[in-house]
């Protein structure tokens, strides 16, 4: 747990308690997970050039049949099968949220999980740091402002929801009638894609270059929200506090229109300032209808990366594709789904004249949902990516089984072909599996499943390894809050007129 | 008195009977006054209340048995009405005749209780029409007078303790209740707090209405003085009464806009929504709106009862497509959506069997990650997620991709052209290789100074936002060109 984490714990704790206990009402969820899983990865070796034989099928190989690649450094590298690996990762979350702490539009929310691994071998990734404050932070609203303090998640295109956070203060002013809103954060960031810092080691498992220090982020955020109009522009700046060089520098637009209700119009691109290119960027239209909804998307993409590593200057190349979806309801109790979409690369401007590459590729499914008495549904998915660097194809089907409204049984299978291209293999998955899902009342919630997973290689040397598994999952989720006050803060204190 | 009079005072005796109860008539005998026109000269013979405070308003049964003996003529049942008068009106006989005799009038009983030219005794109910005739003549029909003018006539509700529910459930409704708007505020609302002021909203809205009717629709029923000046009377549920949604909820964009619309005009949400009839949608995040409306409780009506509805815009692929509406405008999301769900996704549970992804999703998953068929960084960070993952499973690099333990077999000269790869799927390549594989051979200072800058570099741009970017690999010994302004 890192040091901010604790101060805002301990300020979350330090409210509590300072609150008028009899005026507070409060929401607290807590549920609990767990799975088995069983991996097995590779596990390097090598040989002496000398040791190795050549096979009919696949050149070299070590003289027990793994294919193995000679370096002309005298040596030759191959990887065997690794141990099975048993994990049993566990997790343990509260969501809470408080108000009526005396003071109008003052409410508090915390969201929190423990982590860990029951088997010990900490196999599967996520289960360290052992506690991850996702959200903590005190909210007061009043008329058109919004202030938030302490840990909160990102939001807008720039930091989608969940994919990173902030420990520090945001605030919004919603004016003309909540048509305008102009907004600013200032804090310390977190790592992308995660609610940890960059200086946590839990985001640096290789031991690669590392801050020293966490970002310091400012943004601004200005949009106006019309009868059929949304707009949101975005402004966001993160600075190495040590050398005050920038992390990144960034800018974006989001659009969404509704010129008619079935119709809608969503746009957005964002702008790396600090590498003075355009990020990534869609456009798309979509109609919905009773029977009929579709979507067509026209698609940029280009990864980005912060400053602090050196992945941007080896300037990654961004794809631009076109896709369509469509869904179609014939009948009340079936609905067809089909979605497609091609894309390209830009040229990567270099030179590779013994390794020949695709540079586009598509993907389709053709989904369907079928149900035919009411208490059951049939899903099927089939899906194909033909695309650079790792194909596949398969089929998923499920059917679902709810007796009465707080129960579902859920049984699930499928077959997965994954041929990939810069590897010496094809891969093939079946799996089957089952999970059920009871609601107690409002408060608990009960989830079980298993799976069982088989695993084919097809490659001509002995590297195919056995990686058949069977996974066990539960979860518990328990839900309370105070009796009088049930989702939401009082409209207005007990007895007084608004 | 004169036989004018007295024919008079019995018609307009018979009339009362009529117009007084219907229940109560049709439960016993009817007096049949025609059927006795040659026996009686006048109204008061038999209802002398009528004409002198005190007196009984209808005969003894006795009376009747001076003929109906069984021997001269057969025997009745009839019995004199007992208890007060099952009527709304204001109506006195006494006070009436009284005024009238006072004014000089010398119409009698048979004006009101008898049409025009009518044989005598020919006796009926008289209606209100004829009373607007005389007292209103030339503001209208009954049911077109003013609203406020019910009261001239009428007890109210609450007060008129005999009239049957059956009779209030068949109460007429003046035109002006038939109006477009009347349903909204600014109809009946208005010409409620028009009439407010104490007696005169008691008066008029009072005589068909009372606070329950009102308390079955309004949640503000409590803050309204209007609604708390009516009596309390259970009967005024008799009448027909329906919460409809006023027009403006019949926009076809009604759904998108009604924030912006409670925004504007939150107190006339109030006078129809609880704050519950908000969470069945709302069940996150309360908007300010929400918040200034009324709990439910007693005094107020339940509320309008609203379905939560998946907007049309939540179509079968919206969970891919959402990421885009959400940067426009997250707050409409929050209105529906709780943080915690958000957080189901886009804060990976490593202890919690797939939701987002499908099944078999770790076979499948590097046909999306290699090429990004949804952003993988919007919930994955690639060290803590996908490097900790490969390093368990030995995929991790060796500083040098020449004499590698060869991962990318398809192709055994794949470190000759790995640069495309490198810049199509570069996240890719970062989930199992770090910096120090790479700048062994793209390093200047630590590496055989292979250049790894390639299209849309902009070297001054990068020696300006972070020259400890170059210094990384160039050392203090900038090339020239980059370190030109």
């Amino acid at each position: 747990m890192t040091r901010t984490g604790r101060a805002l714990l301990i300020a979350v704790a330090a409210s509590l308690a300072a609150g008028p206990v009899a005026a507070q009402s409060w929401s607290l969820r807590l549920n609990a997970s767990a799975q088995h899983v069983e991996f097995r990865g590779l596990t390097a070796d090598s040989i002496a050039e000398s040791g190795a034989v050549t096979s009919a099928t696949a050149g070299p190989v070590t003289p027990d049949g793994f294919a193995v690649n000679c370096a002309g450094n005298g040596f030759c590298y191959f990887f065997r099968p690794g141990p099975v690996l048993n994990g049993l990762p566990a997790s343990a979350g509260v969501d809470l949220s408080l108000w009526g702490l005396g003071l109008q539009g003052l409410s508090v929310r915390l969201s929190a999980r423990g982590y860990t691994d029951l088997g010990g071998d900490r196999v599967w990734p996520g289960t360290s740091p052992p506690f991850n404050l996702m959200e903590g932070y005190a909210e007061y609203l009043r008329g058109g402002l919004t202030a938030q303090l302490g840990r909160m998640l990102d939001r807008g295109r720039l930091a989608s929801v969940g994919t990173s956070g902030l420990d520090g203060l945001r605030a919004t002013w919603r004016f003309n009638r909540d048509a305008l809103e102009v907004g600013g954060y200032a804090g310390w960031g977190m790592a992308r894609g995660t609610i940890l810092p960059v200086t946590s080691p839990a985001v640096d498992p290789l031991a690669d270059y590392q801050p020293s220090s966490r970002q310091i982020v400012v943004g601004t955020v200005v949009g106006a929200h019309l009868p059929a109009v949304d707009v949101q522009a975005e402004y966001r700046r993160e600075l190495d506090p040590v050398t005050d060089y920038i992390v990144a520098e960034r800018a974006a637009v989001s659009l969404q229109a509704r010129p008619e209700r079935h119709i809608r119009f969503v746009t957005g691109a964002d702008y790396d300032i600090a590498q003075g290119q355009w990020g990534s960027a869609e456009a798309s239209a979509s109609y919905s209808g009773l029977r009929v909804s579709g979507t067509i998307t026209a698609r940029h993409y280009r990864p980005f990366f912060d400053l602090w590593t050196v992945w941007g200057v080896f300037s990654p190349v961004p794809f631009n594709g076109i896709s369509g979806s469509i869904a179609v309801n014939p009948t009340a109790k079936l609905q067809v789904r089909s979605r497609a979409e091609w894309f390209r690369y830009d040229a990567a401007d270099v030179s590779t004249p013994s390794v020949t590459l695709e540079d586009r590729g598509w993907r389709w499914a053709l989904e369907g949902t079928l149900a035919p008495a009411e208490r059951w549904t049939v899903e099927i998915d089939t899906h194909g990516e033909l695309q650079p660097g790792a194909s596949s194809s398969g089929i998923d089907g499920r059917v679902t089984w709810r007796p009465h409204a707080a129960f579902d049984l859920s049984l699930d299978g499928g077959n997965l072909e994954r041929p990939l291209e810069l590897r010496f293999q094809d891969a093939g998955v079946t799996y089957a599996g089952a999970s059920a899902a009871y609601r107690v009342g409002e408060r608990w919630r009960l989830d079980v499943g298993v799976d069982r997973y088989w695993e084919s290689q097809d490659r001509p040397d002995a590297a195919a390894i056995d990686w058949n598994q069977w996974r066990l999952s539960a979860r518990a989720s328990l839900t309370l809050r105070s009796a009088a006050d049930r989702w939401l803060p009082p409209a207005r204190p007990a007895g007084a007129a608004p | 008195m004169t036989r004018r009079v007295l024919r008079g005072t019995l018609v307009l005796l018979g009339s009362v009977v009529a117009v007084a109860s219907g229940v109560a008539l049709q439960q016993q005998p009817r007096f049949n006054h025609a059927q006795h026109a040659k026996l009686f000269v006048g109204c008061a013979t038999c209802h002398a209340g009528i004409m002198r405070s005190g007196a009984p308003v209808f005969p003894p049964a006795a009376a009747c048995t001076t003929c109906h003996d069984g021997t001269v003529q057969r025997r009745v049942d009839w019995q004199p009405r007992a208890g007060p008068r099952i009527s709304n009106l204001r109506f006195d006989h006494v006070q009436h005749a009284e005024v009238r005799r006072q004014r000089g009038d010398t119409s009698g009983c048979a004006d009101c209780h008898a049409d025009r030219g009518a044989a005598w005794m020919a006796v009926r109910a008289p209606t209100a029409p004829q009373c607007v005739a005389c007292h209103t003549s030339g503001l209208g029909t009954h049911l077109t007078l003013a609203d406020t003018a019910c009261a001239t006539c009428h007890l109210t509700l609450a007060r008129a303790v005999t009239l049957p529910t059956a009779r209030i459930a068949g109460f007429p409704a003046p035109p002006t209740h038939q109006a477009p708007g009347f349903i909204t505020a600014a109809g009946h609302g208005a010409q409620a707090r028009h009439t407010i002021g104490g007696a005169r909203v008691a008066q008029s809205c009072a005589t068909c209405h009372a606070r329950e009717f009102c308390v079955a629709c309004h949640v503000n029923a409590p803050e309204l003085p209007v609604i708390q000046a009516l009596e309390l009377d259970k009967r005024s549920l008799a009448l027909p009464h329906a919460l409809k949604a006023p027009p403006t909820h019949a926009a076809k964009n009604f759904e998108s806009q009604h924030g912006a619309l409670a925004g504007r005009t939150g107190a006339s949400c109030r006078s129809c929504h609880t704050q519950e009839s908000c969470l069945t949608c709302h069940r996150a995040e309360a908007p300010t709106a929400v918040l200034a409306l009324y709990r439910a409780g007693p005094g107020r009506a339940p509320g309008a009862q609203t379905a939560l509805r998946m907007p049309a815009s939540h179509t079968a692929g919206w969970k891919t497509q959402h990421g885009s509406v959400a940067a426009s405008t997250l707050r409409s999301c929050t209105s529906c959506h709780a943080r915690t769900e958000c957080l189901t996704c886009h804060v990976p549970d490593p202890a919690r069997r797939g939701s987002y992804h499908p099944g078999a999703y770790l076979a499948r998953h590097p046909a999306d990650a290699y090429t990004r068929s949804s952003s993988c960084t919007d919930c994955h960070n690639t060290g803590e997620f996908c490097q900790t993952c490969h390093k368990q499973g030995g995929l991790t690099a060796r500083r040098t991709l020449i004499g590698a333990a060869g991962y990318h077999d398809g192709n055994r000269q794949f470190f000759l052209g790995h640069g495309q790869a490198a810049r199509q799927a570069l996240e890719s390549c970062v989930s199992c290789h770090v910096e120090r594989d790479c700048l062994t051979c793209h390093s200047v200072v630590k590496g055989r100074s292979f250049d790894p800058h390639g299209p849309g570099f902009d070297p001054e741009r990068m020696l300006r936002k972070n020259p400890q970017l170059c210094i990384a690999c160039h050392g203090t010994a900038i090339p020239r060109r980059l370190a030109s302004p």
